[in-house]
């Protein structure tokens, strides 16, 4: 059903907006040797209310018949439609002028001139039509307004997927454990709580900075990483032990933020933490070919990987790849002779998609 | 410091496998006076292996630790002792612990809530009433999945044996006997609740006192009306009652 009809506020000011051409139909008509002006409205207004709903019906062809699909087509219906609307207004008017109370007495006895009847049917064509040009331009603000809520929420859908990951970045068992360490070592060792408290404060600053950046220097991210792991190893001691294998000529190079650290944070939890000897996280930034390689290896744990297993973390890190750069990087992992490695390689095009974006 | 001259300290085992986190509660500890540190372990198999040789009134037990977690030491403990859970955040846990009313720290803590923790830890003591370490594993374990691993103490010696290793398991007492891979392991736990915690796909109760693990079945031979012996692989045979020959129907 029309939308109109479903809102009574919306009738009301429809069928308002039909009394100017009230006005009109009825000085045409006594253009048109109508005898009076109460007469010439009697006849206009049973006619123009029947025109009124006649032509809300250009809803339903103007849907079935959007313009983008081919505007010949949906022009000669509409076309068709409107000489058959013409042709019924001219049949009412017939009809109507025939009633006795409306009096009308012309050289054709009671009834139409020729002239009455042309101005009926060219009058019934052009406010059909007329009713046609204004649904679609309702439709096509419609559908704009449509658009641009859609991009809006996947606006926000983007933004919230951001926020999650931020937010699992802070994960609240390496906080509370670093405070923990932090306090232990105030007593024993205070330069050492000192620097740990500068470090995990670097780092808390860092991971707060990067937020609703999409990018950022490749340096950033290792020296991030680097705090972690500075905080962890005052929790895990000597079971903690980090290698790098870092081309300096990457630190350039740009990469979204966070992509490494949830790999390090699983290297330890996963890995390292597992272990009652500990074990070696291994950085790994380098070039491939023109594409850019960022990795972690690190040890299995002492019972393989079965506790639960760094799967959340891995899903996540592919759904931000997929979504941020398409087909241009991915991540894989594979454990193999006691060492889980993880690698996410950057395709070239995306290596070099440099900070001007930002700025 | 009167407490010092108390005659008989508290006796406590520490165990996190941080070793910044044992530091912090031993010079807690040792400011505390009426305590005695009798061991720090590092991980759970020292920490079982320490409970059974010193028998200490307080455990102040870590939650993650890498091979057994704080629970699973609980569940190899077989001496009366009051349980102190020290954690970090772990939000499952907590529901538990909140549920069943077991005491906890959240570190980092202060001396004074450690302090708090053990006069009710000694309380629980000398009324003689700290809930036994394996009901209280159970209690507030949060739900996970079905037992991927059982846990059997020898002596001081803990097995870790990988559920799928099973052949079966048999009730004997108030214990149960577990076989796998040409071994015999007896564990003090009811065989019902080993059927909670296992996987119903694999382990079938086939007889009041049986646990089978379906994947070790050869064959099953009639024995007399109404009972059944199961061939296993390895040529055991464990009997089969007609309620547990319904339910390995049902598996089948």
């Amino acid at each position: 059903m029309h939308p109109i009809l479903g809102d009574r506020r919306a009738l009301r000011l429809y069928l308002m907006a039909w009394l100017p051409i009230v006005a009109l139909l009825a000085a045409l008509l006594r253009l048109a040797g109508w005898p009076d002006w109460p007469r010439a409205l009697a006849f206009a207004v049973p006619l123009l209310a029947a025109d009124a709903f006649l032509c809300l019906a250009a809803w339903y062809p103007c849907r079935a018949l959007p313009l983008s699909e081919g505007v010949p087509r949906a022009l000669l219906a509409h076309l068709g439609t409107a000489a058959l609307v013409g042709f019924a207004i001219t049949a009412g008017g017939a009809a109507l002028a025939k009633v006795p109370i409306l009096g009308l007495r012309n050289r054709a006895g009671a009834g139409l001139t020729p002239s009455q009847a042309g101005l009926l049917a060219a009058v019934g064509m052009l406010l059909y039509l007329l009713s046609v040009a204004v649904h679609y331009l309702l439709a096509a603000v419609a559908s704009s307004r449509e658009a641009e809520k859609r991009a809006l929420e996947a606006e926000v859908t983007a933004r919230q997927a951001q926020l999650e990951t931020l937010k699992a970045q802070v994960n609240p068992h390496f906080l509370f454990n670093s405070l923990n360490s932090i306090a232990a070592l105030a007593g024993s060792e205070p330069a050492t709580a000192r620097s740990v408290c500068v470090e995990l404060a670097g780092f808390l600053r860092g991971t707060l900075g990067v937020g609703g950046r999409r990018w950022h220097p490749v340096a950033e991210e290792l020296e991030l990483v680097r705090r972690y792991l500075h905080v962890e190893q005052a929790r895990l001691g000597e079971r903690l032990r980090v290698e790098e294998e870092i081309d300096a000529a990457v630190g350039g190079d740009s990469m979204p933020p966070l992509l490494l650290l949830p790999l390090v944070e699983n290297a330890i939890k996963h890995g390292v933490a597992q272990r009652l000897d500990g074990g070696t996280v291994r950085l790994i930034a380098k070039r491939r070919g023109d594409a850019l390689v960022l990795g972690v290896d690190s040890p299995l744990a002492d019972d393989g990987p079965a506790k639960g297993g760094p799967g959340v973390g891995l899903a996540n890190i592919r759904r931000r790849l997929r979504a941020e750069l398409g087909d241009g990087a991915s991540l894989s992992t594979a454990a193999k002779d006691g060492v889980y490695r993880a690698r996410i390689v950057l395709g070239p095009g995306e290596r070099h998609r440099d900070r001007r974006e930002e700025e | 410091m009167s407490r010092q001259a108390d005659p008989t300290p508290l006796e406590v085992i520490i165990v996190d496998d941080e070793e910044p986190a044992r530091r912090l509660l031993r010079e807690y500890l040792n400011e505390l006076g009426s305590v005695r540190i009798v061991a720090e372990c590092a991980n759970g198999f020292e920490a079982v292996r320490a409970v059974q040789e010193h028998d200490p009134d307080v455990l102040l037990l870590d939650i993650q630790m890498p091979k057994l977690d704080g629970f699973e030491v609980l569940e190899l403990i077989e001496r009366e002792v009051a349980v102190v859970f020290v954690t970090a955040f772990d939000e499952h846990a907590l529901r538990a612990f909140e549920v069943h009313a077991v005491d906890y720290l959240l570190k980092p803590f202060s001396a004074e809530r450690l302090a708090q923790a053990l006069e009710r830890a000694q309380a629980r003591v000398a009324e003689g009433s700290p809930p036994a370490p394996q009901e209280l594993a159970d209690d507030a374990r949060p739900e996970r999945g079905p037992l991927e691993r059982l846990l059997v103490r020898d002596g001081a010696e803990v097995h870790v044996i990988p559920a799928e290793d099973v052949d079966y398991i048999e009730a004997d007492d108030d214990a149960v006997v577990i076989h796998a891979a040409g071994r015999r392991h007896r564990k003090l736990q009811r065989l019902a609740e080993l059927e909670d915690r296992l996987d119903p796909e694999r382990f079938v109760r086939v007889h009041r006192s049986y646990l089978l693990n379906v994947d070790r079945l050869r064959k099953l031979e009639l024995y007399a009306k109404d009972s059944r012996l199961a061939i296993l692989a390895d040529g055991a045979r464990i009997p089969v009652s007609r309620a547990g020959y319904a339910r390995l129907r049902e598996r089948m």
